[in-house]
């Protein structure tokens, strides 16, 4: 098992190194410089070239990019993720003030999409051809189908312009309580959580079906046992099992946050702050984000390995 | 089984301890800073929040390096400069007078007797210091060009000097600048500068300035309101600073990045007070109750082609692309008519336009005479550059590709990145690109740099000794009569030559909710909150 882990962890290592340079130099290749973007020609007044220079110089821009890669990741055995090109702060400090927004939104929105994909998924499972199995799997279609966008925009519109009963948007009103913060949630985890909820649906449904075949469900509906028992504690309990992947998945996107929500609801969190890293070519904080993301998602699939490994002997081998 | 069962237990804990640990505080309401010596409490008057929409998400309070709009207006209520422009007069802030000698080469600011937030009286050191900072390589300051020919400031940048000789302060309360050769646009670019506390930053290296925390949260400020804190990474809590000789009724004042069509909503909710919002939605906002004021734009939206690559070198070429575009039908069509056409790039202060301008009204067939003449190649491909993503330019943009088609000018879309943008200005690539470069409503000589031969800001790298020599000589007096007909000549080869295409100058519109008082764009937006009140 030992050996297992320790190769699993050496892949894991050298899988992060490799995606680390990659990134590195894609980022560099990308058409766009951030200095010279920075010092906008359309509007410095002065000597411009001279700026540039002074700051690419600074930030070890003119390095060979070998080079600056190396600084980079010496830096971060010190704990220094870099520095963010356009404000100058700690990348670190940047992603750590953004993280609790997002952890907390997409937390509660990954619960909803669980809870609603759960139950929808099993009502399906247990109901299987009839009205209700279909209702729900094209429920499921539909929701998949229009992009979330559409359907934030759609909830701004209704609930938040016209009956005026939630907030369009942002994370709290300033001083806040909890009263606010739950309304301001509402909308966009919920609507995360509803479309979220499609595939937990769908794995839900399969894997209760499967479950629902098993020898030892009839073993237990013939000891005379009750319906919810069966279902609850025979079915759904074995039908869970496949839970730890599907939420080991999630974990990452716990902190990588949704880019489309965040920007329509103006919540302060770590999608928002990559796109505007991305467009603005502000490399460290693409770097640390990404980083980050990347790191999670290894730990997250070595967690899921050794689960599986744990549960089932022959993948050891 | 079991012990996959106690894994997946183990991982829902996590998943909830997670949860906890990033709610122990209501989301988007960080700590209060502690006892502030600026306090709401003891408010002049009246009370009250104001939520306040920046249509960019801020960086920085260093007016070193405050290179978006958003940061400007933050550091210009923290801090403030020593003077600003409202419609085509200035008005002091931190200076109380100024003169400027008759030679036009010496310039002197009486500053204001006040103190800092911090009770340290503001005083002509801090001026010094911040010119000197503004000035000084390295820097980087995108507006050390404003200092350009101060007496002994390239001595100072080569490092052969400490000082500028051309910057003093005979004392406390006066500063004076001398000049190597007389500018009168010299006192509008250095006065709207803003300035910083030297006790403060005086012993920051120049080099961390743009990343000092103290410039992320500045603790001390100069303004009727200073920097509280960051609500959230992208919203501040500004509060009255009782320092202050300007006015500061409002107990805080909330300034927050969000997307256009979000901060519209959110005036129709009251989430927001006051807001700019497009031209194309005016109707609606007025529809749905929100105060709409107009103020005039500060800049031309033009067409600008890098004539030294020499597609468009051909002065016929350039006319007729005038006449090929029907500006009219855009201002009436794409801008809900709130905006105007311009004849000239240069396009105030209105005294030094003439009213013999050719005006350039849609005439296609006099486009198609103008491009034969010019012998012009309908292979050629003309990009129309441009950084997609706002409504009005993307529409503008797909009219005109249309109408130099149909002239005869083989004319694309060209969609850029804004990161892509400076490279292919640097690299003289752009045919047509739409941009607005912003000139000042007071002075017209400010905008000298846009129009002079070799200058950085020339964006077209147009030049016309002639109208270099008209531009120079109206900058060497300060006398409306004498400088009035030197305007005259030089925007008529402004008007004939075409340097860039203008398009339009198109009206900055601004949203309000009811309980806003005081809010007048025309005198400035968020930096003029001295004046503003909520009931």
């Amino acid at each position: 098992m030992v050996s297992f882990v320790l190769r699993r962890l050496a892949i894991s290592v050298v899988t992060l190194i490799g995606i680390s340079m990659a990134l590195f130099a894609l980022t560099r290749f990308i058409p766009g410089d951030p200095v010279s973007m920075y010092f906008n020609p359309l509007t410095f007044e002065g000597d411009r070239e001279a700026a540039v220079e002074a700051v690419r110089a600074r930030l070890g821009l003119n390095d060979p990019i070998p080079v600056q890669y190396i600084a980079w990741v010496r830096e971060i055995f010190n704990g220094n993720m870099g520095f963010s090109m356009i404000t100058g702060r700690p990348v670190t400090e940047l992603i750590a003030d953004r993280l609790p927004a997002t952890i907390y939104l997409m937390g509660v929105s990954t619960v909803i999409a669980i809870v609603l994909g759960i139950t929808g998924g099993i009502i399906a499972a247990l109901r299987k051809n009839t009205i209700v199995d279909y209702a729900t799997l094209l429920g499921a279609l539909g929701l998949v189908s229009v992009p979330s966008f559409f359907i934030a925009l759609l909830a701004i519109y209704i609930f938040g312009l016209k009956l005026g009963w939630l907030p369009t948007a942002g994370i709290n009103v300033p001083n806040g309580g909890w009263g606010d913060a739950i309304r301001h949630l509402i909308l966009p985890a919920g609507i995360m959580g509803i479309s979220g909820s499609v595939g937990y649906i769908r794995w839900a449904r399969s894997s209760m079906l499967d479950v629902l075949d098993q020898d030892y469900m009839v073993t237990a509906r013939s000891k005379g046992l009750s319906r919810p028992r069966v279902v609850l504690q025979h079915g759904l309990r074995n039908a869970l099992i496949p839970l730890v992947t599907i939420l080991s998945m999630s974990i990452p996107s716990l902190f990588g946050g949704s880019v489309v929500i965040e920007q329509l609801f103006a919540w302060p969190g770590t999608g928002r702050m990559a796109i505007d890293a991305i467009s603005n070519r502000d490399y460290p904080v693409v770097m640390g984000f990404v980083m980050i993301t990347t790191i999670l998602v290894l730990v997250c699939n070595l967690l899921a390995d050794i689960t599986y490994a744990l549960v089932d002997p022959r993948i050891r081998l | 089984m079991s012990r996959a069962r106690s894994l997946a237990k183990i991982a829902g804990v996590a998943l909830i301890a997670a949860l906890t640990f990033a709610a122990c505080t209501p989301p988007g309401s960080s700590p209060e800073p502690g006892a502030s010596p600026t306090d709401a409490s003891s408010s002049t008057q009246a009370g009250g929040d104001l939520r306040y929409h920046l249509y960019q998400a801020p960086t920085t309070f260093s007016p070193f390096h405050a290179t978006n709009g958003a940061d400007g207006e933050i550091a210009g209520l923290h801090f403030r400069p020593l003077m600003v422009t409202q419609g085509e007069d200035y008005h002091g802030i931190l200076a109380k007078e100024w003169e400027v000698s008759d030679d036009l080469t010496t310039f002197t600011f009486t500053l204001q007797e006040t103190n800092w937030s911090d009770g340290t009286p503001f005083t002509s050191a801090d001026v010094l210091y911040t010119f000197e900072t503004f000035a000084a390589p390295a820097t980087a300051s995108g507006f050390s060009g404003r200092l350009g020919g101060v007496k002994g400031l390239t001595d100072f940048q080569e490092g052969k000097a400490d000082t500028i000789t051309g910057l003093t302060a005979p004392d406390d309360h006066t500063v004076v600048i001398e000049l190597d050769a007389p500018n009168v646009g010299f006192m509008t670019g250095l006065g709207t500068l803003i300035i910083v506390p030297k006790h403060i930053y005086g012993d920051i290296a120049i080099d961390q300035l743009q990343t000092t925390p103290e410039f992320r949260e500045p603790t001390v400020g100069i303004g009727p309101y200073i920097f509280s804190r960051w609500v959230t990474d992208d919203q501040i809590e500004f509060v009255p600073n009782e320092e202050s000789f300007e006015d500061h009724p409002l107990d805080h004042i909330y300034a927050q990045y969000l997307a256009g069509d979000v901060a519209r909503a959110q005036l129709e909710t009251g989430e927001i007070d006051i807001a700019q919002i497009a031209a194309a939605d005016v109707d609606a906002a007025k529809a749905a109750g929100i105060n709409v004021q107009a103020k005039e734009g500060i800049g031309v939206m033009s067409l600008f082609s890098a004539l030294d690559s020499g597609k468009l070198a051909d002065v016929k070429v350039r006319q007729a692309i005038m006449y090929a575009i029907d500006r009219q039908s855009i201002v009436d069509n794409v801008l809900g008519g709130n905006a105007k056409i311009a004849e000239t790039l240069l396009y105030q202060p209105s005294w030094t336009i003439p009213n013999d301008l050719t005006e350039y009204n849609y005439d296609p067939d006099k486009a198609k005479a103008l491009l034969a003449e010019a012998n012009w190649d309908e292979s050629v491909e003309v990009n129309l550059d441009i950084v997609p993503g706002q409504a009005d330019r993307d529409a503008v943009m797909e009219i005109i590709a249309g109408q130099l088609q149909a002239v005869g000018i083989n004319a694309k879309l060209h969609q850029v990145q804004p990161a892509e943008l400076t490279t292919l200005v640097e690299d003289r690539k752009f045919d047509l690109l739409i941009t607005i470069l912003s000139m000042s409503p007071v002075e017209p000589a400010l905008a000298n740099g846009r129009f002079m031969c070799g200058q950085s800001l020339n964006l077209a790298a147009y030049c016309n000794e002639e109208l270099d020599q008209l531009l120079k000589e109206a900058s060497e007096s300060a006398d409306q009569a004498v400088r009035e007909p030197l305007y005259h000549d030089a925007q008529r080869i402004i008007n004939r030559d075409v340097p860039a295409i203008p398009l339009y100058v198109s009206n900055q519109m601004w949203g309000s909710t009811d309980r806003v008082q005081g809010f007048d764009p025309t005198i400035g937006a968020l930096t003029s909150a001295q004046n503003w009140t909520v009931s």
